[in-house]
């Protein structure tokens, strides 16, 4: 309103400002929402590109800190006939790949009183650092600023002087491989080892097969297949009569089932734990599979749906004479590919993640029965000292479902969003 | 729909009261017999002294049940001797139903349930030949995709279905097919096999003969639908029944006795009701009486309120655990709830910006919550890490990037954190789905209204609250009753993230029961808690049931 009514004399330079200044916002305000999604797509995704990266490292690369996301693992070189790591060394400005040849070399830092700094004698100015047993001890000592330190004579440039020890260090040699006269001292723990950036792959074959995740992932396969079969048709039938068909007891079962969708699964776990016992089903793939099957909420969605398509339909079909089965095959179930995906997906995704069940059904010790998510258990006691292989078994369990995310995204998102609002 | 019912009406019914054909009378022999094998089994429950350990009360119930589809089935007889509809519709699901229960227990005795575990290791040592599944798919695919005027759009997607096929059968062969047809086969030669294959046929021929009968019991087309309503639920219901209203039914007479799997329960009232909940408020003098002097006997401590020096509230309880657990779950529900819905809001109003790559960022928000828990868990286990990991490292980062010291925070062992470190991964999981729930709830928003309040000279933070949020408040409230039911059923995350600790912390409700009931045993117990937790699921649902209804009304 404020811009109608602004008087007339508002000059087209005016205008022109303020319109500028208007897209400058705007922009600002988009790069701004931009700035804000993409970091909370960052969080989203960190964890992930964790799993991943970490999967294809080598255990000891993931102990290392600070923490880097990348898998590297230590070049090495074959010296004196052993397979030994590689360094980064100086040698006069300029860094070179060379092994250790000796460690525990104790080696002197010398300066002059004048030069040290005696609160920190590590960040004195040096005169020169070389090994102590080429430095004779005199066995005095000075005192610079309250602190004591020993006087050693030591041979600078050809000439004796006498300097004070500001600190001592056991140090390592350093040689190249290829030509054993070049040598450096350097501390073994603080001097870069040579890495290459590299992909362990081995780790999915070893949890794979060493660690035996490919026998609960067929297993998990197998259910989930099963039970998501199961599960669509039992709802797709049960919507249909829900919908289409007018009997007595229609509307108490419905009730009923309305119902049992706000009873949490635990209310049922000890009892349907005891019926597996005396079925003769514990410890089997079948208490994964057949119990499922029946699923309240899926009968209602699919009852939802088929409420809204049209009866006109039906009716046609009804007259030239095909039956119910024919109806609901041949006219509802092309017509509802949507909510059958979107169900498909909601039940694939809870049959390949769920835990409680196979975790109280399924003994440990039945390894071959073992679903994914059980063996991830197991995987993460027995390999606590090897977390990429325990990642690496996260991200066999979790790509799957991931995979199917991006083929059926549509159905996920907008499935979800449709099921939820009408819940 | 009026024509049907029309039809339905019109057809007169055809009272024949001239002598039953053959088949009618043998169904009605059939249904005697039935009956009687039906009551000589419940006679056979009703001497079960104990069944798995739960006691008489659970063979004489499902004695009871089947005493009743006994009496349905005799009480059939007569109807279905006069010709009534109703006789006929009730021989049908008397009939099917039988048939359905039949063939599961024929799957039972043949081994076909238990033989899933061998279709497994099958399909294990010819896991390679799964991959023409894909391989098929993909030149179904690659056929659509052809012009399909051309010759080869069809014979590239049969060609696909073909190696499906192809790939079934092979799979089928190398897995043992033969093998398991065989001890099918043998199997089919034992006498109880033989026996519900009998009862199997004379199900099946009965209900189809029953089926074949409509026009000479005068059937209406609205009796016809009964019944086949009936036929196309009982898959669903039968599965309901057995698996769902069966164990609801034990599951409440359990949480009544005190059944341990091991000896015979005892039938206890709501002693474990009353166990867990009991509660005892006392004044104390801290200074001169210990807390087991005032509290009632067996009550431990669980709290107290201190007025003064010498003199304070203590609260004692029966099962201190179970308060302690019960007060984590309200903590991390709540705690969830914030770290939740509030990012999920913000990230929705971001996102309903219409701006290009909606859609994709939607999709990035989503992902952590289609991960499995136990996979999510072992990943924030190492980010939680107090050395190497993410976490720590991070906020070491920032801290001294601002001059402070680096973070050494425990997640996962110290005990005041490890509830808000269980909740941190909860929300980060349950985000994504929040977000998309309300940015539907948003784009629900009339746009004009927000318009016109613009143009009225709102700002953004006025036309998000008096707008903007009580348009959403349905949607808000369905996500806040969403998450909360799943907090309340909070277990994995806290059960896998926290591995072999063995604190209270990480103690919620959940938890106590999967330790009372599977740890311990305690089973009727457990029970129990499953009931109370049930109680406080119901409450929330309820409240979610009233206020929605409201909301619904204020907003038409």
């Amino acid at each position: 309103m404020a811009t109608i009514a602004r008087p007339q004399t508002t000059t087209r330079a005016a205008q022109d400002a303020r319109e500028r200044n208007r897209l400058i916002r705007a922009w600002i305000t988009r790069i701004a929402v931009y700035v804000l999604l993409t970091v909370a797509a960052f969080i989203m995704l960190f964890p992930f590109l964790y799993m991943l990266f970490t999967s294809l490292k080598t255990a000891n690369d993931v102990f290392r800190f600070p923490p880097r996301l990348l898998p590297y693992s230590t070049l090495t070189t074959e010296y004196n006939g052993e397979d030994v790591p590689l360094f980064e060394v100086d040698v006069n400005g300029e860094t070179r790949l060379m092994v250790i040849a000796e460690t525990g070399i104790r080696v002197g830092y010398f300066t002059t009183a004048d030069l040290i700094n005696a609160e920190e004698p590590t960040e004195s100015e040096l005169v020169i650092s070389l090994p102590l047993d080429e430095a004779t001890d005199l066995d005095e000592e000075i005192i610079v600023a309250d602190e004591d330190f020993d006087l050693y004579e030591v041979t600078v440039n050809g000439e004796a002087q006498t300097l004070l020890l500001a600190y001592r260090r056991g140090l390592a040699r350093f040689v190249d491989p290829n030509d054993e006269s070049v040598e450096a001292f350097g501390s073994a723990r603080d001097t870069p080892q040579a890495e290459v950036l590299e992909f362990q792959w081995q780790n999915y074959n070893a949890v794979l097969t060493l660690r035996n995740l490919d026998r609960s992932l067929i297993n998990t396969a197998l259910v989930t297949v099963l039970v998501t079969l199961g599960q669509v048709t039992t709802s797709l039938l049960g919507g249909y009569a829900f919908s289409r068909m007018r009997f007595r007891g229609r509307n108490a079962v419905f009730m009923v089932y309305l119902g049992t969708i706000m009873i949490p699964f635990v209310v049922l776990i000890i009892p349907l734990y005891q019926l597996m016992v005396v079925i003769g089903w514990q410890d089997r793939l079948v208490s994964l599979i057949l119990p499922w099957i029946f699923t309240a909420y899926g009968t209602f969605l699919m009852r939802q749906f088929f409420i809204t398509i049209p009866r006109e339909l039906e009716e046609a079909a009804f007259l030239d004479g095909l039956g119910r089965f024919g109806i609901l095959w041949r006219i509802f179930v092309p017509l509802s590919g949507a909510a059958i995906a979107t169900q498909a997906i909601i039940t694939f995704l809870y049959a390949w993640n769920s835990f409680i069940w196979p975790l109280v059904i399924i003994g440990e010790g039945n390894t071959e029965n073992h679903v994914i998510t059980l063996s991830l258990m197991t995987l993460r006691n027995a390999a606590a000292s090897e977390p990429n292989l325990v990642l690496t078994g996260a991200a066999v369990a979790i790509l799957p479902p991931l995979v199917l995310f991006i083929l059926a995204q549509r159905y996920f998102v907008e499935g979800i969003a449709n099921t939820g609002l009408k819940g | 729909m009026a024509t049907t019912q029309d039809l339905g009406l019109t057809t007169q019914p055809q009272q024949s009261q001239e002598g039953h054909p053959t088949s009618m009378l043998l169904v009605l022999v059939w249904q005697v017999i039935a009956s009687l094998i039906l009551v000589a089994i419940t006679l056979q429950l009703w001497q079960i002294e104990t069944f798995f350990d739960l006691g008489v009360i659970v063979p004489r119930f499902i004695g009871a049940v089947v005493l009743l589809a006994a009496v349905a089935g005799i009480v059939i007889v007569p109807l279905l001797y006069r010709m009534q509809n109703s006789g006929r519709l009730g021989g049908i699901i008397f009939n099917f139903f039988g048939f359905t229960l039949g063939l599961l227990l024929l799957g039972h005795l043949l081994g076909l349930y238990i033989g899933i575990d061998d279709l497994a290791a099958g399909l294990y040592s010819n896991a390679i030949l799964i991959l023409g599944f894909p391989v098929g798919y993909g030149v179904v695919m690659i056929g659509r995709r052809l012009d399909p005027m051309s010759a080869a759009f069809d014979w590239i997607q049969r060609a696909g279905l073909g190696i499906m096929m192809l790939t079934l059968l092979i799979l089928l062969i190398s897995v043992g097919l033969a093998d398991s047809l065989g001890t099918l086969v043998n199997g089919l030669f034992r006498l109880d096999v033989l026996a519900t294959i009998g009862a199997l046929a004379a199900f099946m021929a009965a209900g189809v003969v029953l089926l074949r009968q409509g026009e000479r019991f005068g059937e209406t087309i609205n009796q016809r639908e009964a019944w086949q309503g009936w036929l196309f639920l009982l898959p669903n219901f039968a599965n309901f029944m057995l698996f769902f209203a069966l164990p609801l039914l034990l599951s409440f007479y359990m949480s009544l006795t005190d059944f341990d799997a091991v000896s015979a329960a005892n039938f206890i009232g709501i002693e474990n009701y009353t166990d867990m909940l009991s509660l005892d408020f006392q004044t104390i003098n801290p200074l001169e009486q210990a807390p087991a002097e005032v509290l009632r006997a067996r009550h431990f401590e669980i709290g107290r309120i201190t007025f003064s020096e010498d003199s304070a509230l203590i609260i004692g309880a029966r099962d201190p655990l179970f308060w302690l657990s019960l007060g984590n779950t309200i903590r991390y529900c709540v705690m969830l709830l914030i770290l939740s819905i509030v990012p999920a809001l913000g990230l929705a109003m971001l996102l309903n910006s219409k701006i290009p790559g909606m859609r994709f960022f939607r999709a990035v928000y989503f992902l952590p919550s289609i991960a499995a828990v136990v996979g999510v868990a072992l990943i924030w286990q190492w980010l939680y890490d107090p050395v190497i990991g993410y976490i720590n490292y991070t906020l070491g980062q920032i801290a001294t990037f601002f001059g402070g010291e680096s973070a050494n925070i425990l997640w996962l062992t110290d005990e005041s954190i490890m509830l808000i470190s269980a909740v941190i991964m909860a929300a980060w999981q349950v985000i994504g789905f929040n977000t998309v729930i309300l940015l539907a709830g948003l784009q629900n928003v009339p746009r004009e209204l927000i318009e016109a309040a613009t143009v009225d000279g709102a700002n953004g933070w006025t036309r998000f609250r008096k707008i903007i949020m009580p348009l959403l408040a349905p949607t808000t409230f369905f996500v806040t009753v969403t998450t909360l039911i799943l907090g309340l059923q909070a277990f994995s995350e806290l059960f896998v993230l926290f591995g072999n600790s063995t604190s209270n912390a990480r103690l919620t409700t959940v938890f106590y029961l999967y330790q009372q009931g599977f740890e311990t045993f305690n089973m009727g117990y457990a029970s129990a808690i499953a009931w109370v937790l049930f109680g406080l699921i119901f409450i929330v649902t309820l409240i979610q049931f009233r206020l929605s209804s409201n909301n619904a009304a204020y907003s038409d």
